[in-house]
């Protein structure tokens, strides 16, 4: 958390109004694991994000509380207490660069790669997300879908939870950003 | 040497890349296409759209496929062992379906954007794929990741990739190499090595790896450079390079490594000397773009060039000296330049690989290098001219100071004694001009050819008309006959790294001497003739066989292997063979010096054997998995190769199927069909030659089996048998049964007569009857009549029907009415019988009927005023029942019971309807079947 905004606060100065950052507030992230016994589902409309046209470098970040949509009080309970551990790691970060030399002045459908640090439960993986972003005048709308595995990020669960909790769970993006 | 690959089957395809499988095949890149080659065929392996508009910029094998990089970075891969269907089916359909075809390989963080320029994997199991623009990426336990400016590479833009025997991605940018790495930790390491490490140019275009895993550079200006794994600094360079911006290039053992460059063709650098040769000036690829290369696994030079044209090329044999001709005798002296002796005089080069220049004027025939490193050029009738190493005259040996005579065919020797073979005959002097002349008298003045002194301090001579000869311990010894061969002229007697002996004969071929046997070698043996003009040994021990029209190189390890090569006519002249200190073999030609590398790397010296497509019924099977086929499945096709791109028109077959034919066949053939094999067990076995000699050969197979039909089958076998045997038992067991069955009712029959018989004669019954008769044959005579027919009526009967098993039931009635007209006269109204029988009709047990009468008599009581009444009836079923009032005796008759059961237990017997005997308070009634 402390880095997102650091790098918030790194790029604010860097732009003019005209080509500043694109910000979102508001960007869903819906993610879904599929187990052999039990489907889960749930979602966030807090994403926060920010795009630097100039050097195509980006920042996202969600707080681990803000997911909803569980199937039961008790899931999200555990969810946040015992694997995201959200007392201590309240935010998933995702932070980089965009490989494609992208023109953010031209309006239409990109299909670029990005890269960068994927933060969550406190560890760090660099990841290459393929992203779909739209451009229409001075917003950006960005989609992806990606998978986690959560030994990735040194979440264990219990082997007796693993027919009800896929050890890949899939995370689907969509967010509009404006400057 | 380059030889042009070219196919219909390629079109207009431009080659852009190169590459050979682990199986041997031949992999190209095209502008539009990718190509699987055999040396004869090319196929051309199928896109997917996403590939069609690009070219592939990189080939590598990993995992069992071939992953081809494309220039808009998509990557396609394809099994190497994939279904490459035969063109046999006839079935242009099915031939599509099957054809071969690369897939998109698909990851969830995409391909990249930019061109591939490169792919290799690495120990650990990750593949590295380098781009044009968007730097490094790795994919490794199923993730993708990207080396960029950000992780410390120098520049997105790579050429080249190669991996170290540490396990180090070396990648070439335009400054310097980036030696990258992840941790085990998963930390991305990136080492940079520039101009401070010592290279030569920063800008790094092409990387290789030789076969002692050591990394080479190509650079854009500055030649090439083999870089220290340890130091990471290059330890040998090329300075005062002269041919431009390398492209690609690979190394042929420790000596030599070939280079292409955009715009001066392909060079080979001399790793001993640092002499870099351009192909000769004339030379169709002199002046041209080399986009890539490839060494197979037979030693050959595989090149993509300008126009995307691909060439092999044998780069082991060339002709490097084109400057003199007609070349007499060759040396190569100790610093690896070339003395050449011609009719015009004796030329030498001032370095290796240089031009030549004339250094004597006189018509040099033979040459040796003395220890001290002087040149003895012995000439036609100009006696001996001690030369240095500049090639300035020291001495001369002539008639007047010594020599015998003036034409020196041949000069041999070692330390301080040279021996010279005139045409006057044999004589030694001391290789400094000093000590005895001696003259060897004993081999008198016939033509002596070749002289050598060999390691162990032997002198042998060739001699014409006298055979071999040789001087050891002072004591001259001829050899003229060989196991049988009379040897009467050696023309050439040479001495192999191993310490054999190997001489040629006029006519008899050639023959190795170990120091202790003798071996012969003749056409037979595969040679290609039997006039040898002259021989050479190279450092890998292979003899040189000089002939008018080419050589031979025999490999003495194996067994009739012998390979020829066809040179220009003119021939290599008996003195005009030598091995240079690197294990080379130069051979004087009529257009230049040829040169044979001795390359210290293993390449393979056969065609090899593989099966390729199995057919079953005509339809292509998949027969890395599938070994067993059904009894009917029996017509079976085999197609195999034999890779050899040295000379693919050469290659012969010879194939067995162990378990059928009882021998090999001989084929130029790429296939052999079975039809109606029948079941059992087979091993296909194919082995390639490319000199028609089968010993030693590799050889492939492929085992599998026919089934037996279901009848044959064993288990089938035991389950008919198993059923017959359940069969008999049953059949048996049955049998016994009914005969059981049949004795019991036999022993109950003759019981049940005896016992009715005893019952009739039952004093009491008789007494009854005789009483009732007494009474009557007063009254009335005329019924004691009736009466006494009746009861001889029914004794008759009695007797008549008790052998038989059925009677009628109309006959069984008669009885019945005797019987009870019986009973009616002795009791009169105290006894009733009333008969119901309709029309029925039917079998019945003899006596049956009367006994259940005679049991209602006598356990009943009888009286006028309580008369007895018993009802046969017929009834629905099938049954007669036969029923009484009941009106018990108060002391009950003594009985054995046995009536009734026995009648009971012998319709048991005979399996008909049970007999049922009921009771109620006023009737006993039992029924009978029918």
């Amino acid at each position: 958390m402390v880095l997102f905004f650091q790098i918030i606060a790194f790029l604010a100065p860097l732009f003019s109004p005209a080509d500043g950052p694109y910000r979102c507030n508001n960007g869903k992230v819906y993610f879904h694991s599929k187990a052999s016994l039990e489907s889960i589902e749930a979602s966030s409309n807090n994403l926060r994000g920010a795009i630097d046209p100039a050097n195509r470098s980006f920042a996202w970040s969600v707080e681990t509380a803000s997911f909803t949509g569980f199937n039961s009080p008790l899931q999200l309970e555990h969810f946040n207490e015992n694997y995201m551990e959200n007392s201590k790691y309240p935010r998933i970060n995702f932070t980089g660069k965009v490989i494609e030399n992208l023109d953010f002045s031209a309006n239409g459908k990109h299909s670029v790669r990005a890269k960068g640090k994927l933060n969550i439960h406190g560890v760090e993986q660099e990841r290459i997300i393929r992203s779909d972003v739209e451009i229409t005048g001075n917003k950006i709308r960005v989609k992806a879908q990606f998978t986690v595995f959560l030994a990735d990020h040194d979440i264990h669960i219990p082997q007796i939870v693993h027919q009800k909790i896929a050890e890949e769970i899939t995370v689907n993006i969509d967010a509009v950003l404006q400057n | 040497m380059f030889r042009l690959q070219q196919g219909h089957e390629l079109g207009n395809a431009k080659m852009t890349t190169v590459m050979q499988d682990s199986r041997g095949w031949i992999w190209c890149g095209a502008q539009n296409g990718l190509f699987r080659y055999d040396g004869l065929h090319f196929q051309r392996i199928q896109l997917a759209d996403t590939f069609r508009q690009a070219a592939v910029s990189a080939l590598y094998e990993w995992n069992g496929m071939i992953w081809a990089g494309f220039s808009n970075g998509a990557i396609g891969r394809i099994p190497t062992t994939g279904n490459f269907i035969p063109a046999l089916t006839g079935d242009a359909e099915a031939e599509k379906k099957f054809a071969p075809s690369l897939s998109l390989w698909q990851i969830e963080e995409g391909l990249p954007q930019q061109e591939i320029s490169a792919i290799t994997a690495d120990p650990s199991g990750a593949l590295w794929m380098a781009t044009y623009g968007e730097g490094l990426y790795v994919w490794k336990n199923n993730r993708l990741y990207q080396f960029g400016l950000e992780d410390g590479m120098s520049s997105l833009d790579l050429y080249a990739l190669a991996c170290d025997t540490q396990g180090r991605i070396w990648a070439a940018t335009d400054a310097g190499i980036n030696l990258c790495q992840i941790s085990v930790n998963g930390q991305k390491q990136v080492q940079h090595l520039g101009s401070e490490n010592g290279l030569p140019d920063e800008i790094i275009t092409c990387l290789s790896t030789d076969p002692q895993g050591n990394i080479w550079i190509g650079t854009q200006e500055m030649g090439i450079a083999r870089m220290d794994a340890q130091t990471l600094r290059p330890v040998f360079t090329t300075p005062n390079w002269a041919y431009g911006e390398i492209s690609t290039l690979t190394v042929f053992g420790s000596k030599e490594a070939w280079v292409g460059t955009t715009r001066d063709g392909l060079i080979r650098v001399d790793l001993h000397h640092q002499g870099a040769m351009p192909l000769p000036d004339n030379h169709p690829l002199r002046h041209t773009k080399t986009h890539a290369l490839w060494k197979d696994r037979e030693g050959l030079l595989w090149s993509v060039m300008d126009k995307g044209q691909l060439y092999v090329a044998e780069v082991r044999f060339g002709i490097w000296q084109p400057g003199v001709s007609a070349v007499q005798t060759l040396l190569s002296d100790r610093q690896r330049r070339c003395w050449a002796g011609c009719q015009d005089g004796l030329y030498l080069q001032d370095k290796p690989s240089g031009p030549f220049r004339k250094v004597l004027a006189d018509n040099v025939i033979s040459l040796w290098e003395s220890a001290s490193g002087e040149v003895w050029a012995g000439t036609f009738g100009n006696g001996v001219a001690v030369l240095d190493d500049q090639g300035r005259v020291r001495r001369q040996l002539n008639e007047r100071n010594g020599l015998i005579n003036g034409s020196v065919l041949n000069i041999g020797g070692r330390g301080t004694e040279v021996w010279l073979a005139t045409l006057g005959g044999v004589m030694a002097i001391g290789a400094e001009g000093k000590g005895e002349v001696q003259v060897q008298t004993a081999l008198g003045t016939s033509y002596v050819y070749k002289v050598l002194t060999d390691r162990q301090g032997r002198v042998w001579f060739g001699t014409d008309g006298k055979g071999l000869a040789v001087l050891e311990n002072g004591v001259l010894r001829f050899i003229t006959e060989i196991n049988g061969t009379v040897i009467k002229t050696v023309y050439s007697i040479v001495e192999a790294p191993d310490g054999q002996i190997w001489f040629s004969t006029d006519r008899e071929g050639l023959f190795s001497f170990n120091n202790t046997d003798y071996q012969h070698f003749t056409i037979e043996n595969g040679l290609h003739s039997q006039q040898i003009t002259g021989l050479a040994v190279d450092g890998n021990g292979l003899v040189h066989i000089a002939y008018e029209d080419g050589f031979d190189l025999l490999n003495p390890r194996r067994k009739n292997h012998v390979m020829f090569c066809a040179a220009a006519a003119g021939g290599i002249n008996l003195n005009a063979l030598c091995t240079d200190a690197t294990g080379n073999v130069w051979m004087g030609m009529p257009n230049g010096i040829i040169r044979s590398a001795a390359y210290d790397e293993p390449f393979l010296d056969d065609p090899q054997p593989g099966i390729t497509a199995v057919s079953v019924l005509l339809k292509s099977v998949d027969f890395q998995q599938q070994n067993r086929f059904p009894y009917n499945e029996n017509y079976i096709i085999f197609n195999f190769s034999g890779l050899w791109f040295t000379n693919p028109d050469v290659v012969s077959y010879r194939y067995k199927l162990e378990g059928f034919d009882p021998d090999w066949k001989v084929s130029k053939d790429h296939l052999a069909s079975y039809p109606n094999l029948p079941p059992g067990k087979y091993t296909f076995r194919v082995q390639t030659s490319e000199h028609g000699h089968f010993e030693e050969v590799p050889e492939a197979s492929w085992s599998f089996f026919i089934e037996h039909p279901f009848w044959q089958q064993w288990w089938f076998v035991l389950l008919c048998l198993l059923a017959g045997i359940s069969l008999l038992w049953w059949t048996i067991h049955n049998r016994e049964t009914r005969l059981q069955k049949e004795a019991g009712l036999k022993r109950e029959r003759v019981q049940a007569q005896f016992e009715t018989l005893k019952s009739q004669i039952n004093p009491h019954f008789l007494f009854n009857s005789f009483n009732t008769l007494i009474t009557i044959i007063e009254e009335n005579p005329k019924t004691a009549v009736q009466y006494v027919e009746h009861l001889s009526d029914f004794y008759r009967n009695i007797m008549a029907y008790r052998e038989r098993d059925f009677i009628s039931l109309k006959e069984e009635m008669l009885l019945v009415k005797d019987f009870c007209f019986l009973l009616e006269k002795r009791y009169e109204t105290g006894f009733k019988l009333q008969v119901n029988l309709g029309d029925t009709k039917g079998q019945i047990m003899p006596l049956s009927l009367q006994l259940l009468v005679e049991n209602a008599v006598k356990h009943n009581i009888i009286s006028a005023s309580k008369p007895l009444v018993v009802e046969i009836l017929s009834e629905q079923d099938g049954y007669i029942t036969v029923r009484n009032n009941l009106q018990r005796k108060i002391k009950a008759e003594p009985s054995t019971h046995f009536g009734l059961q026995s009648l009971i237990h012998r319709y048991e017997l005979i399996g008909a309807k049970p007999v049922i005997v009921a009771e109620t308070s006023a009737y006993f009634m039992v029924k009978v079947p029918v």
